[in-house]
């Protein structure tokens, strides 16, 4: 076949280029190490690799919110360890109470001493991880337990539904009998009230005779506002009407925990709702949570020692013991969330452990075998460069 | 005798002259593109007779002849236009293909991902603060990589168009200086230059439009399209036109329709519409083709679809193209066919004008349909514009918009760290008066009938009231939901629909507001209380109102108690889902359900399979072109060496001529001296 000069040039320029775009191809892998460096380099590798670089991520979000939960679980965790040995302490004290062998100063050192140990429960109730309360379900932002008052019925009557509304703080519990019949908003009701265990009683009417019907008794700091048409009856020792205004402790967080995702298909609550752990009094509504409520019962417990009524101490007993198992069944459960989410986490790092190598086996370049097709790149180029050069420069002019 | 060996040395030498000056314009024309190697031809002259003895008389040179192969030559050209339309296309493939590169750090997908984790982050601190701030970075990253890759998209786009205007021009040029040149070849038929030149100009001109080429016995040739337009004949020429959008009627003999249709929008397919029943507009049906009727549309049963011809408020959308009928008196005629190019387009121009599209155009399955224009460089753009460059623009809006309408369905349900005093939508409507479905909102067929609710709080953040407002999208309009909601909330809510179509809730003093479980995506489609504005990955922007502040980034939602607690997540970890979570992307024609990344994946993969089939195809074509041009210029090619020698030859043939006459000349010399 005949050449032409031009042909044998071209010739020449193409070899060169084409041995120097192979060189530059493998010297762009070699600097990034990946063999995937446009999608046009493996179409199909390079969409499987978007897809588990998402999955990957989604993977990386879990297992950050599972170790925060755990850190959060764990916290609330300690705390419930803590308010159960406060328990045992608490249980110890109303045992005692229970006996009836201490007098009334006795046990109202007792009740003091229960205060003590119910303002650490509070305490632990509303303790915070970072910013943000333990207790208080989604309402992260909120206290969940705050001092307010109620009151523990130890007669006959009144019942809880007939105390319409207790204004006032309290410093000490206020001790109200009745002194005689009538119904309230009727009759002009006599009754008498002690703030220091029945050692000395201050009077009062609550004249229902009066246009408007006064249903308010006065007790000192705090009044108490009763439903009209209750009716009562003067007391005479544990019957007739009764009852111990004392302080309460009310529940301010949501009814719904928080959760967060640590997979795909799991979600973890990683805080408690306080009033199944503590009970107390619904804020809303003002009316205690049901059985077992942990707060109610001691605030009832030390409202009982300060009177003396030791009986009344020995009935909270068991529904003390029950409010200590709610906050060891409370903490088993955070237990096992913080198991369950540990589980999840070391199966998630092992997923993310197979994703990584997967995406390593499409995208990465292997470095042995570059490094031989670097070289042989490099050969061929020189080979293709010195084979050019002589071409280019003989010509029939230098032997002419 | 003597005076005849004069004769014949004195044509030797000029003999000789003219093949050293042939060679020596070889020599100089070596790098002349186009150039054909020239030969001296030479022949002997008749024979005289001396004495009864035929005797020769020397030689003449009859001609100087190019070499040039022309069945090479047309080979030549077929696998030239094939190389320059894969040439074309590569090139803007391969931009496309770093455009829509995802490393691990880089790219559309690990920004998607980065915004849809960051909301996980958020539901484990719902009112932090920093983590607000972080989504609201990695949400605007988002929309930065969408918009940017869109508008470099686009770019690109109008450089494809603008290069196939100027080589339309040029490809004009070369077809009128092949017409010039075949009136002066005729003029001076030797003139081997001319032909070289015109040969040079019909590569040229083949490598923007595949031509096929006649050369009948006068030597005037005969330039067609590969589809057989015929662009030069003789001295006549017929010109390309690239022009806007346009549409034609070929109606069937017996219709006397009488109306005209018309479209608006923008698509890259081309739209054959074909009635296949008789009647006026309202009731005849037609299918529709986007291949130039070898196939025509098929819903996802497999059945084909028809459409029903309508005015313009019963227009059909078709790939993105509102098409209707209007004027229409008489009826349509089963068979009745019209064709609409909703984008410009490449045209022969016929004799009178006329436009005959031949714009290129594929199946279905990527395979060119033969009446169109297939070779050249400017196929290779038209490809690569219709088939590659805007059905991905496509595609990347059709996963912004659905990306923009999955978070604000969720999110416009939602609730922030603070509840609103006022929300402005940002969808407008174009009549306030029409049901939501014909309102103009640009989501309005994603609204359905359902409800939503709206608390409103006194200033310490307790419930004041709440009311929940009933959606039918078929029968409300947006004066009806205004009104409702006014007479739900009076005095304490006030909304109205501003100048611009957009819905406003504005609450009175010491008011504020939530909404909630919104079953009929109402809200997100008219833009309220939601996350992000915009419609597609040009226009996708985050919502003024959050980028404002941050506190109005809803991670939570009302709760049962009416109030929102601070670490309500329930929004947060909804949006997050999304990350895996199969949505409907796409229209009604190509819709398809996946997720997000899913989606992004296939986009990335299928640019960057057809940037690889392209330079596949550059190599093939390549190595075809190379041999039929190597063959070529094997032929014609000059190579200097060569001519190096038969200069030498010929000087020394120049020599012996000379030593003809002087022998002669010694001869007559003799003679002379013999007197």
């Amino acid at each position: 076949m005949r050449i032409s000069t031009t042909q044998i040039y071209a010739q020449s320029l193409s070899a060169i280029n084409s041995s120097l775009v192979r060189m530059n191809e493998l010297s762009k892998e070699t600097s990034s190490q990946k063999r995937l460096n446009a999608p046009s380099d493996d179409p199909a590798a390079m969409g499987n690799v978007m897809k588990l670089r998402t999955y990957d991520a989604s993977l990386a979000s879990q297992i950050d919110n599972g170790n925060t939960a755990n850190g959060i679980l764990g916290t609330a965790d300690d705390l419930l360890v803590l308010a159960s040995e406060i328990m045992n302490s608490v249980l110890e004290q109303a045992e005692q109470g229970a006996t009836g062998t201490y007098n009334l100063e006795q046990n109202k050192m007792m009740a003091e001493e229960m205060r003590s140990y119910m303002d650490s429960l509070v305490n632990i109730a509303n303790s915070k991880s970072g910013d943000d309360y333990l207790f208080s379900g989604e309402s992260t932002d909120t206290s969940p337990y705050e001092y307010t008052t109620g009151v523990t019925l130890n007669g006959d009557s009144p019942e809880l539904m007939d105390i319409a509304q207790i204004t006032g703080e309290l410093d000490e519990s206020v001790w109200v009998e009745f002194t005689s019949d009538g119904t309230v908003g009727v009759d002009s009701v006599d009754y008498r009230y002690s703030t220091d265990g029945g050692e000395s009683w201050e009077t009062g009417t609550m004249d229902g005779t009066t246009l408007p019907p006064d249903t308010t008794l006065e007790l000192g700091d705090v009044a108490v506002e009763m439903n009209a048409g209750t009716v009562l009856t003067a007391a005479d020792g544990d019957t007739g009407s009764q009852f111990i205004v004392r302080t309460a402790l009310s529940y301010n967080g949501s009814d719904e925990p928080m959760s967060v995702a640590v997979s795909a298909s799991t979600d973890v609550d990683v805080n408690t709702v306080g009033h199944t752990a503590f009970g107390g009094v619904d804020a809303d509504t003002g009316t205690p949570y049901g059985e077992p409520n942990l707060f109610e019962t001691i605030n009832d417990a030390i409202a009982y020692l300060e009177i003396g009524d030791n009986a009344s101490v020995a009935n909270c007993l068991e529904k003390l013991r029950d409010g200590h198992e709610t906050i060891t069944t409370v903490s088993a459960d955070i237990g096992a969330s913080e198991e369950k989410t540990s589980f999840i986490l070391s199966s998630l790092s092992l997923s993310r452990e197979r994703v990584a190598s997967v995406i390593s086996s499409e995208e990465d370049a292997n470095t042995a075998q570059l490094s031989i097709e670097l070289s042989q790149a490099e050969y061929v180029y020189q080979a293709v460069l010195e084979s050019s050069a002589k071409i280019i420069s003989s010509s029939i002019m230098d032997y002419i | 005798m003597i005076s005849n060996l004069f004769n014949i040395g004195s044509k030797a030498i000029s003999n000789a002259q003219v093949s050293i000056n042939t060679t020596s314009n070889n020599i100089a024309n070596a790098e002349t593109t186009g150039y054909q190697r020239a030969d001296a031809v030479y022949d002997s002259t008749s024979n005289i007779n001396v004495g009864g003895t035929s005797i020769g008389t020397g030689a003449d040179i009859i001609a100087i002849q190019a070499n040039w192969d022309s069945f090479i030559e047309s080979q030549y050209l077929a696998t030239s236009a094939d190389l320059a339309a894969s040439r074309a296309a590569s090139g803007y493939l391969s931009q496309m293909d770093s455009i829509f590169n995802q490393s691990s750090d880089e790219g559309l997908a690990t920004t998607q991902d980065a915004f849809l984790t960051a909301w996980s982050e958020l539901s484990m601190y719902p009112d932090s603060a920093a983590e607000r701030e972080a989504l609201l970075g990695e949400a605007e990253s988002l929309v930065y990589s969408l918009n940017s890759t869109s508008s470099e998209l686009k770019n690109m786009q109008y450089t494809v168009e603008d290069e196939i205007a100027e080589q339309v021009a040029s490809a004009n040029e070369f077809i009128d200086g092949i017409a010039l040149l075949n009136q002066q070849i005729s003029a001076s038929p030797d003139n081997y230059e001319l032909v070289a030149s015109r040969d040079q100009m019909i590569r040229e001109l083949d490598e923007l439009i595949g031509i096929a080429v006649i050369v009948p016995s006068d030597g005037q040739v005969k330039i067609y399209t590969e589809n057989g337009m015929p662009l030069v004949e003789g001295a006549e020429t017929h010109n390309l036109v690239y022009t806007s959008a346009r549409s034609t009627a070929s109606l069937m003999p017996s219709s006397t329709y009488d109306g005209d249709v018309s479209y608006s929008g923008s698509s890259s397919e081309e739209l054959l519409l074909e009635f296949t029943s008789t009647g006026p507009d309202g009731s005849a049906e037609f299918k529709v083709s986007f291949d130039g009727g070898k196939t025509w549309a098929e819903d996802e049963n497999g059945d084909t679809l028809t459409y029903t011809a309508g005015d313009v408020d019963n227009s059909v959308n078709i790939k993105g193209v509102d098409v209707y009928f209007s004027g229409g008196t008489t009826d349509h005629v089963e068979g009745d066919r019209y064709t609409i190019v909703p984008k410009s387009g490449l045209y022969w121009q016929g004799n009178d004008s006329s436009l005959i599209n031949c714009t290129p155009m594929t199946d279905g399955s990527g395979v060119d349909v033969s009446n169109r224009s297939t070779g050249g460089s400017l196929s290779g753009l038209f490809k690569v514009r219709d088939d590659e460059l805007i059905p991905a623009i496509d595609n990347l809006d059709d996963m912004a918009t659905a990306l923009i309408w999955e978070v604000n369905e969720i999110h416009s349900q939602g609730a922030g760290l603070t509840s609103h005093l006022s929300l402005q939508g940002t969808y407008s409507v174009e009549d306030q008066t029409a049901t939501l479905s014909n309102s103009g909102l640009t989501f309005a067929d994603k609204i359905e009938s359902g409800s939503f609710s709206i608390n409103t709080y006194d200033a310490d953040g307790g419930l004041a009231s709440n009311s929940s407002i009933s959606i039918d999208p078929s029968t409300d309009s947006l004066d009806d939901i205004v009104t409702a909601i006014n007479t739900a909330f009076p005095g304490s809510l006030t909304v109205s629909v501003d100048s611009g179509g957009y819905l406003k809730l504005q609450s009175a003093t010491d008011v504020s507001f939530e909404l909630s479980n919104d079953t009929s995506g109402f809200l997100a489609a008219a833009g309220i209380n939601t996350f992000f504005e915009g419609s597609d990955a040009f226009s996708i922007a985050v919502n003024s109102y959050i980028q404002a502040d941050s506190s109005h980034i809803n991670c939570g939602e009302v709760g049962t108690d009416d109030l929102v607690s601070a670490g309500s997540n329930d929004t947060a970890k909804a949006i997050n889902e999304l990350m895996t979570k199969a949505v409907n992307i796409g229209d009604a024609v190509s819709s398809q359900v996946a997720s997000l990344s899913e989606y992004l994946s296939g986009i990335v993969a299928e640019v960057g399979a057809a940037a690889l089939t392209a330079e596949t195809q550059v190599v093939c074509d390549s190595s075809a072109a190379q041999l039929y041009y190597d063959q070529q210029a094997s032929v014609s090619g000059v190579n200097v060496d060569e001519e190096m020698i038969n200069l030498t030859r010929q000087q020394q043939q120049y020599e012996a001529a000379c030593q003809i006459i002087t022998v002669s000349q010694n001869m007559f010399d003799t003679i002379l001296g013999m007197i």
